[in-house]
């Protein structure tokens, strides 16, 4: 289940919330005959209070890999994930009971631009890391995913970034919430030194889910 | 329990079996008592050489033994050659077997077969007492070339002392046997030696009885034995005292309780003492010094130690310095404070011939000094004062102490003595060092003829048995000039009728403050009131400055100084560590020490009666104890260890039941309950009565298992069609922790994770599918100071996550 349903269902929560709030109404009025009697009509309407939304944003939308730690057998090409902040401006009592939120990443093949043979997004590896995660310890940056080049440095987690991995979690989004949490990630290409030279690109699509 | 209450109980029980023994046979009329037994090891030969060595009461005796087939028995026979003197002959002590007032049978198969010695000569079986004191006790005229029998009878006579006793075969005695070595130095050799008589006396009880050292007081240092001299030394954090072992000849008559007085001619050991807390002392034993089986056999006595280190040739050495009685000193080398012991010398340090000390009368009492800068110095002497100075100069200044440089060896001098002129100066100089002053201490003499007849001594000159001081900025320079007072008075000022002889003091600084150690009857006086015997108790006081760098006149008590720290249970340490005992002694047994390793002594606490006790000052448990473990040796049946706290009646927090094999060390346990903080503890010994119950080795107390109140959970999550586990813990602790996750598909280490905060990792499996799982999680913290690890395991159970 993607945010965007979850998203819904939230609002559509908040909004029979409204109108479960009363308009407020004065008391009663007496009047003698022949009075000449006013009425004073008073309403309070409170504002609609907009109900909260947990949301992602990414820093910008590009970023350029230079080669960097490059071996007589690797080549290695490194830059820095943009940072990715979820926002969450919901109060408790409007995350769902046992819900945790979690944001993940997957990277398309390397294209060239001049026809060269693509680069695996197997080749493509990062590094989470979290920028400010609060003071809860509940939000975590994912763990190191490995380039397909590599050694497992966890279990099986020399596979590149093409599945979907983990970049940024919750363990719950109730003890979380609201909050603002931030998170880049070191990011490294490591290709065969006989890697064909040219520029190549590729799209890292980040999804937020709850 | 009492010596005399046991020992009623033991002649009862004898009694009940001699009824028996007459009852099945009514042959016997002759008083029941044991066979006679042949006192001699390996009287044959057919063990080779074990039990004997050759006659060595003389410097000049010597001969090789060689075992041989010319036996008159069996098949070995001992073979004597190349003999020096005519004492010079196979030799075996039989000390502590043989008795005064009994008589013995002696039986010896002798032979000589050189040529050109007399047809017939005449040998004799001989016993050295000990010193100048030899008694021939069996002779036979042998004829060459055929074996001669020893067979005879003695008695040694009721007065001898017979605490050296030992047996050896020679020819009579001349003056220059070398002038004719065929008539007096002849090869002999020697077969089936038996001395059969009454069998050995069981050694007479030394146990202290009494509570010497009372709970709460830290004067005297220790109620088990005695100790004189003491002489403190700092290594490694640790606190070492060395003493004259006044032990060594005390024997307390078994129904008085009472000794004769001390015999410093007994004495050939120095006790060895420590601790980290100046009131819980380890006993180390004796270290053998002197004496034939000493560490330096060529000095008779060790009184009055002295203790220094240096690195020599690169290694870090221990010296002990010590006198050997009057005449001398010496030193022995230690690898450690306590040992393994050797001897560099082959003759004493300090003797006649050191330049500068020909008229010191005492040429004992030496203590060492290594400076600042590497120098080091030996201070000595004491005694009656020169009679070639008027009477006065003999009282007030009688010059009988030295300073004299040592060898960068520490085992040889350099140069010539210095004179120390302390004023009514008697024995038992030392110097510290402070804020750049060099202190002299010593005990000053009683006055009489040795110091030119009682006087007055000049004003603010000691008095008798006092420890007066000078204050120097040359260790080897101490003019009159440089006397700075009294330091301690006469210690019967404050410990009363019974004490006040002989003092010796030291001075150390241990942790920034600097104790003074002196001595005084005062165990003596627990056990015998105020009439005492003269063993002396090692004490030791805190030593204050004055702004000029005076000394304040010490005050002796029985409180002593206060504890520097509590007493660390949760390791293993030596069961004959005390802060109080009552009724218990300590023996060395084979092996090394648990606690201080193993070319250390290893001593056990023996002679545990019922009613007997030990007990440790100030134990700090912190968060709580969790067990207790003695390593233990049951002697009998039935013997128990109950822990108690603050009291000797204190509550019983555990009860060790000593039920293991009869005579064989073990390990028992016992668990500990609600017992947390600083507490006395008093170890209390029960059993059946008139019995030794057990001997104890070693304690070892255990925490509690605490536990950080870490709570942990573990989760399965779906996230884009893949599982995922969720392993979150929290801190519910009052300090940081670190916290490790670790799960199949990974792990994760989250240092210093606050108090109420988490640490929390999701792990991806990377697949649709787990089985039903566990994670693993481990945080690590502090409790009271104790680095605790606490692990939990968290079940999970199997997903699937739909496509």
């Amino acid at each position: 289940m993607d945010t965007g349903k979850r998203r819904q269902l939230l609002a559509a929560g908040a909004a029979v919330g409204l109108l479960a709030g009363a308009v407020a109404v004065g008391s009663p009025a007496f009047a003698e005959p022949g009075d000449e009697a006013g009425v004073e009509v008073t309403v309070e309407i409170e504002e609609i209070r907009e109900p909260g939304v947990l949301a992602m944003s990414v820093a910008a939308d590009s970023v350029m890999l230079s080669e960097d730690g490059s071996t007589l057998l690797v080549r290695q090409f490194t830059g820095t994930l943009p940072t990715v902040t979820v926002t969450d401006t919901r109060t408790p009592d409007e995350v769902p009971e046992g819900a945790a939120w979690a944001v993940l990443g997957s990277a398309t093949d390397f294209v060239g631009d001049a026809e060269q043979a693509p680069i695996g997004a197997g080749h493509l590896g990062w590094k989470p890391k979290l920028i400010d995660g609060g003071d809860t310890g509940l939000v975590s940056e994912g763990e190191e995913v490995v380039t397909v080049l590599d050694e497992p440095t966890q279990p099986g987690n020399n596979v590149g970034l093409v599945d979907q991995e983990l970049l940024v979690s919750t363990f719950d989004s109730g003890a979380v919430t609201p909050g603002e949490y931030t998170v880049d990630a070191d990011l490294f290409l490591r290709t065969p030194a006989d890697v064909e030279a040219g520029a190549y690109t590729s799209t890292l699509t980040l999804s937020l889910f709850e | 329990m009492t010596p005399h209450l046991r020992r009623a109980t033991r002649r009862r029980v004898t009694a009940i079996a001699a009824a028996g023994v007459l009852l099945a046979g009514f042959v016997s009329a002759a008083p029941v008592q044991a066979a006679d037994t042949n006192l001699i090891v390996n009287g044959g030969f057919e063990e080779g050489l074990t039990g004997w060595f050759v006659n060595n009461g003389n410097a000049t005796d010597a001969a090789t033994l060689t075992p041989t087939t010319d036996a008159y028995s069996g098949a070995t026979a001992v073979h004597v050659t190349n003999r020096a003197t005519t004492g010079s002959g196979p030799m075996q002590d039989l000390s502590g077997k043989v008795q005064a007032g009994q008589t013995y049978a002696l039986s010896a198969r002798i032979k000589y077969d050189n040529p050109e010695s007399p047809a017939t000569k005449q040998f004799f079986a001989t016993m050295h007492y000990g010193g100048g004191t030899y008694t021939n006790l069996v002779s036979v005229t042998a004829t060459r070339g055929q074996w001669a029998h020893f067979n005879g009878q003695f008695t040694i006579p009721a007065s001898q002392g017979v605490s050296t006793a030992r047996l050896f075969f020679e020819t009579p005695w001349t003056s220059n046997p070398a002038s004719d070595p065929n008539l007096h130095l002849m090869d002999f050799t020697l077969d089936d030696v038996s001395v059969v008589g009454a069998p050995p006396p069981p050694p007479a009880s030394k146990t202290i009885e009494v509570v010497g050292k009372l709970p709460g007081e830290h004067n005297p240092l220790i109620g088990h034995k005695f100790g004189a001299d003491g002489y403190g030394f700092v290594h490694d954090g640790r606190v070492y005292m060395y003493m004259t072992n006044d032990t060594q000849g005390y024997a307390p008559n078994p129904t008085t309780g009472v000794s004769p007085g001390i015999n410093y001619g007994d004495i050939n050991q120095i006790t060895v003492i420590s601790t980290t807390d100046m009131v819980n002392w380890t006993d180390h034993g004796e270290v053998p010094v002197a004496g034939p089986n000493g560490v330096a056999p060529f000095t008779n006595n060790s009184w009055a130690p002295g203790m220094a280190k240096k690195v020599v040739d690169g290694q870090e050495k221990f010296f002990l310095y010590y006198a050997n009685g009057g005449g001398s000193s010496n030193v022995i080398t230690g690898a450690s404070p306590i040992g393994p012991w050797t001897s560099e010398r082959t003759s004493t340090l300090i003797d006649g011939r050191t330049p500068g000390a020909e008229a010191v009368a005492w040429k004992f009492d030496p203590a060492p000094f290594v400076d600042e800068d590497g120098e080091p110095y030996l201070y000595f002497g004491g005694g009656p004062a020169s009679t070639s100075m008027p009477a006065a100069e003999r009282f007030n200044n009688p010059k009988n102490l030295r300073a004299i440089k040592l060898g960068e060896d520490m085992v040889s001098t350099e140069g010539t003595a210095a004179v120390v002129d302390a004023p009514v100066a008697f024995e038992a100089a030392q110097v510290f060092k402070r804020d750049g002053k060099y202190y002299l201490s010593y005990s000053s003499h009683f006055g009489g003829n040795d110091f030119g007849g009682n006087q007055t001594p000049l004003p603010g000159y000691p008095g008798g048995g006092q420890i007066g001081y000078m204050i120097s900025d040359d260790p080897m320079s101490w003019p009159k000039e440089t006397y700075a007072g009294v330091l301690f008075p006469n210690q019967s000022q404050f410990f009363g009728t019974g004490t006040g002889g002989n003092n010796h003091q030291s001075v150390f600084e241990y942790e920034g403050k600097y104790y003074f150690t002196y001595h005084a009857p005062t165990l003596n006086k627990r056990i015998n009131g105020n009439t005492t015997q003269g063993y002396r108790s090692p004490h030791i006081q805190e030593l204050a400055f004055n702004a000029d760098g005076t000394i304040q006149q010490v005050v002796g008590t029985y409180a002593g100084v206060e504890q520097v720290r509590d007493f660390d249970p949760y390791r293993v340490f030596e069961a004959e560590t005390f802060g109080w005992s009552k009724g218990i002694a300590t023996v060395k047994i084979d092996g090394g020490s648990a606690e201080f390793g193993g070319s250390a002594p290893n001593l056990v606490v023996r002679d545990i009666d019922n009613g007997d006790w030990t007990a440790l000052s100030s134990v700090n448990f912190g968060a709580g104890a969790g067990s207790v473990t003695a390593n233990v040796r049951p002697l009998v049946a039935g013997g128990q260890i109950q822990v108690r706290l603050d009291e000797l009646t204190g509550p019983v927090v555990a009860t060790i039941p000593v039920d293991s094999t009869i005579g064989e060390w073990t390990e028992l346990t016992a668990q500990l309950d609600g017992v947390s903080g600083v507490h006395d503890v008093y170890f209390t010994y029960s059993g059946p009565a008139g019995a030794d119950l057990f001997e104890l080795d070693t304690w070892q107390f255990t925490a509690a298992t605490a536990e950080l109140p870490v709570t942990a959970t573990v989760q399965t999550r779906c996230i884009g069609g893949t599982v995922y586990l969720a392993v979150q813990a929290r801190n519910g602790h009052d300090g940081p922790v670190d916290i490790e996750l670790e799960t199949a598909y990974g792990k994760r280490t989250v240092a210093a994770v606050a108090p109420g905060a988490n640490a929390y990792q999701q792990f991806n499996t990377r697949t649709a599918t787990v089985a039903a799982g566990s994670a693993t999680v481990r945080a690590t913290g502090s409790i009271d100071g104790r680095t605790v690890t606490t692990t939990h395991t968290v079940n999970h159970p199997g997903a699937t996550c739909g496509a």
